[in-house]
């Protein structure tokens, strides 16, 4: 007898198949049809026994029981694991910036603008390190945020001797997201024995990264390349990451991405499509389809093959890892977009240049936009999510196995949900999604990774190094 | 039988005038009485045998036994002439068989059950736990533990309040927690460290059933599983790899890591050629090297998860190297020994080694490590 599962079809009239506690299968669709039409017992007896030990079959009533028993145990562990309270947290010294980036994911705000109104004032951090050690357990993990933190290194050093006093020397790490285009030997010199790792953007070659992220009167490029450069080769290879915006530009060019890891010795990538925040959508540069996209990234993927296959370092990408993570390793939630309930505010407790607290990176960009609301969760010295009913809506509405369009889909047990990109499109966190962006991208990647995985055993072998590296 | 590292059986010939039982022994005559075991005093050479037989106190002359205990080890004499020490504070592990009922028949099983009511045991082991006092974990063995209902409640009770410092492990086929309200129960009343051992052998239900030689045996252990989890008693899952579940072994680990709750520790243990295993060896037995994909995707899928996972009875030599790091010296003292040709190799000291019931055509030999 059949259990409940969901399904979706993959290339060459194959379906992936899954279920509440995470199994999934890739089956024919005559076996499908002939399990709708006929029952279980009609269907080949490897099969059978394959859908049996994933749980989509049952073979006697007592079977069925634990069957269904299993699965609302599996379904409770996946619930209670993305419950878990365990924020990264986010602070924002500045909102100023040197770069005029023409899609620029967070908020920024001139260079020359007043320090008064766009710096955390330095006597608040204390008390931001004090909240720090209220919500959080060891190990810490803390995200240096801008603007560009490094145009005000005095307050990044000042927040770390804070945390290095409030949290233990060794019970915390910092990771300052910057564009490196500050990055001299003072500030090398103090990141050398402390426990900092540096997170910066890198869109392709030269061309195309200077193109988007434009430094007046500098070269943005040259200036990271230099970054990564004197990280790697004073403070050791895994002290540096990047992330790729991928814009139109570099759509059509996705050799130009190895070409610049090569460049830059970079062996992971992270690319993710320009993001629907901050001033993205209105400069228009973000406009491509996730047709455009997933094409992109089958290019990339193939290139990254190929690229192992001639003898070249094994280069990984991370957004594929974290979805192919999400489907074959049961525990796995470490990444805040795909959980369900959402990672707002569980997975991350944002602490604003203003001293305003909030759920997400995300929410304080809304914000940003939106001024009329008030999507904060309290203010440094007064945290309290309960006093704004948003947050109680936004979390009790990120559940996707009751969202409309979810929960009939395949996906839906490893991915997750975005509210505030919600809130952003369609002005709720829920929303139609025929029409989310959210959905189209994960759901695009889902399907696409599964189905090479599943077809193509060179692709299949990279993607398993990825997840085991 | 080959020679153990420990030996636990001894024959005492003036002990045919105990009375069978379990008795706490002592090499000096204790100040105060035992509350819980009657008191057997052994007596080696040199000592004063003098005091014989004073009240509930027994008396019996054995340098050897003398010379193997230490004082407050406990004992059974089988009333024919033999002693056991089946408590000793000299062993690597110690376990109190509680019943030989059960209501599986394991085609490899060790201690092939019987169905005759042997209720008497389970209040002599935890007078025999309560008496010992150690603080290591005692293993609570059987047949089937939990067939005892209610009375194994009580036997946690007290073996709980008077032996605070000892830690259980009870080994279960856990089929009697798919009574959730039983699971509840027994979390209830868990204070000292209690873990439960709870063998599953298959994802698919047929499999394991055929196994444990009990239809739906499967079905109460799967649901036994998750109700004990989730009522929050320590769990270790124990997995037999044999000829007829190598297809589960991944599956297996799966629908653990998917579905169940409470996992301390997921122990995949070789066979042990004793009881009915001897009899099945040739339809059961399976090279580990036929497995070793098997182990190593198992490995790293619970590494994954974060899941302690280790391999039990495994000579190291045995298993690929990759693998050597999960394997631990598992074997009971008293069971356990090296073969003649073990003498020169360098990873002896590191080794689990073999049972001494590995022999003939149930032994497997030492192979060079390449």
């Amino acid at each position: 007898m059949m259990l409940p599962f969901n399904l979706e079809p993959l290339s060459d009239s194959r379906y992936f198949i899954s279920n509440l506690a995470g199994f999934h299968r890739v089956v024919a669709r005559e076996t499908l049809e002939l399990l709708a039409e006929q029952g279980d017992g009609v269907l080949d007896a490897g099969i059978k026994q394959d859908l049996a030990r994933g749980l989509f079959l049952a073979d006697s009533s007592a079977g069925e029981e634990a069957g269904v028993a299993a699965l609302a145990s599996g379904y409770a562990r996946r619930l209670t694991r993305d419950l878990a309270f365990r924020p990264t947290f986010m602070i924002v010294p500045t909102l100023r910036c040197d770069h005029t980036c023409r899609y620029c994911q967070v908020s920024r705000a001139a260079l020359g603008a007043a320090h008064s109104d766009y710096d955390l004032d330095a006597r608040r951090i204390p008390q931001v390190i004090d909240l720090i050690a209220r919500l959080g357990t060891a190990p810490y993990k803390l995200e240096i945020q801008g603007g560009e933190p490094l145009v005000r290194f005095d307050l990044v050093q000042a927040i770390y001797d804070e945390a290095e006093a409030r949290l233990g020397a060794t019970d915390f790490e910092v990771v300052i997201t910057t564009s490196l285009s500050l990055l001299d030997d003072t500030i090398l010199d103090w990141a050398r024995g402390r426990r900092v790792v540096f997170s910066t953007s890198v869109d392709g070659t030269e061309v195309v990264h200077n193109r988007n992220r434009i430094l007046p009167g500098d070269n943005a490029y040259q200036r990271v390349k230099r970054g990564i450069r004197a990280i790697q080769r004073q403070l050791g290879p895994d002290r540096v990451a990047a992330v790729t915006t991928v814009t139109k530009d570099l759509l059509a060019h996705p050799e130009a991405l190895i070409e610049a890891s090569q460049e830059l010795g970079l062996t992971e990538l992270f690319v993710r499509p320009v993001s629907p925040y901050g001033f993205a959508q209105k400069s228009g540069t973000g406009t491509y389809s996730f047709d455009d996209y997933m094409a992109f990234y089958d290019r990339l993927l193939s290139l990254i093959i190929a690229h192992e296959a001639a003898g070249g370092q094994l280069l990984s990408e991370y957004s594929g890892k974290i979805h192919l993570q999400r489907v074959f390793q049961p525990d796995f939630n470490g990444y805040a977009d795909l959980k369900s309930p959402s990672g707002f505010l569980l997975d991350c407790v944002l602490i604003n240049y203003d001293g305003k607290v909030f759920g997400s990176d995300e929410a304080r960009m809304l914000q940003r936009v939106n001024p009329e609301l008030d999507l904060s969760c309290g203010t440094v010295d007064h945290f309290d999510p309960a006093a704004n009913p948003v947050y109680h809506k936004i979390l009790k509405e990120s559940l996707n196995a009751v969202h409309p369009g979810c929960e009939q889909c395949a996906y839906q047990p490893f991915c997750g949900t975005d509210p505030c990109q919600g809130i952003s499109e369609q002005g709720e966190p829920v929303g139609d999604k025929s029409r989310s962006a959210f959905c189209q991208y994960h759901k695009r990647m889902f399907s696409y990774l599964i189905d090479r995985y599943y077809r193509d055993p060179e692709a299949r072998s990279v993607m398993e190094s990825w997840c085991h590296a | 039988m080959r020679e153990a590292i420990r030996q636990d059986v001894f024959a005492v010939p003036e002990a045919n005038l105990v009375p069978a039982g379990c008795w706490v022994l002592r090499k000096t005559l204790p100040t105060t009485p035992d509350t819980w075991l009657n008191t057997l005093l052994v007596t080696g050479n040199g000592t004063d045998a003098s005091s014989s037989n004073a009240g509930d106190i027994c008396t019996i002359h054995s340098p050897e036994l003398f010379d193997s205990i230490e004082d407050g080890d406990v004992g059974l004499v089988n009333g024919r002439g033999s002693v056991r020490v089946i408590l000793s504070r000299r062993a690597n592990h110690n376990t109190v068989l509680v019943t030989e009922r059960c209501d599986n028949r394991c085609l490899f099983c060790s201690q092939p059950p019987k169905d005759r009511n042997d209720d008497e045991l389970l209040m002599q082991a935890a007078a025999a736990i309560i008496s010992f006092a150690g603080n290591d974990v005692i293993g609570v063995s059987g047949g089937e533990p939990l067939l005892y209902g209610d009375a194994f409640l009580r036997f946690l009770e007290i073996v709980q309040t008077h032996a605070p410092e000892t830690g259980l492990h009870v080994l279960s086929n856990g089929r009697a927690f798919a009574d959730r309200y039983f699971a509840r129960a027994v979390a209830e009343r868990l204070e000292s460290p209690v873990v439960f051992g709870i063998p599953l052998y298959a994802a698919l239900a047929e499999v394991h059933d055929t196994l444990v030689g009990a239809a739906g045996a499967h079905a109460d252990t799967v649901r036994g599983l998750i109700n004990a989890g989730n009522a929050g008693i320590p769990i270790e899952l124990r997995i037999i790899p044999t000829q007829k579940n190598l297809q589960e072994l991944v599956p297996l680990l799966e629908l653990a890591l998917r579905c169940f709750s409470g996992l301390q520790q997921v122990s995949v243990m070789n066979l042990e050629p004793t009881g009915w295993a001897r009899a099945n060896w040739g339809q059961l037995y399976c090279d580990p090297s036929l497995y070793a994909d098997q182990l190593t995707s198992m490995v790293r899928q619970a590494e994954a998860a974060g899941l302690p996972i280790a391999l039990f009875n495994y000579p190291l030599c045995h298993l690929p190297d990759t693998l050597h790091p999960w394997a631990v010296q598992s074997i009971s003292d008293w069971k356990n020994y090296y073969p003649d040709t073990c003498s020169g190799c360098t990873m002896r000291p590191e080794c689990g080694g073999f049972f001494s019931s590995s022999q003939g055509q149930f032994h497997q030999s030492p192979r060079i490590i390449s």
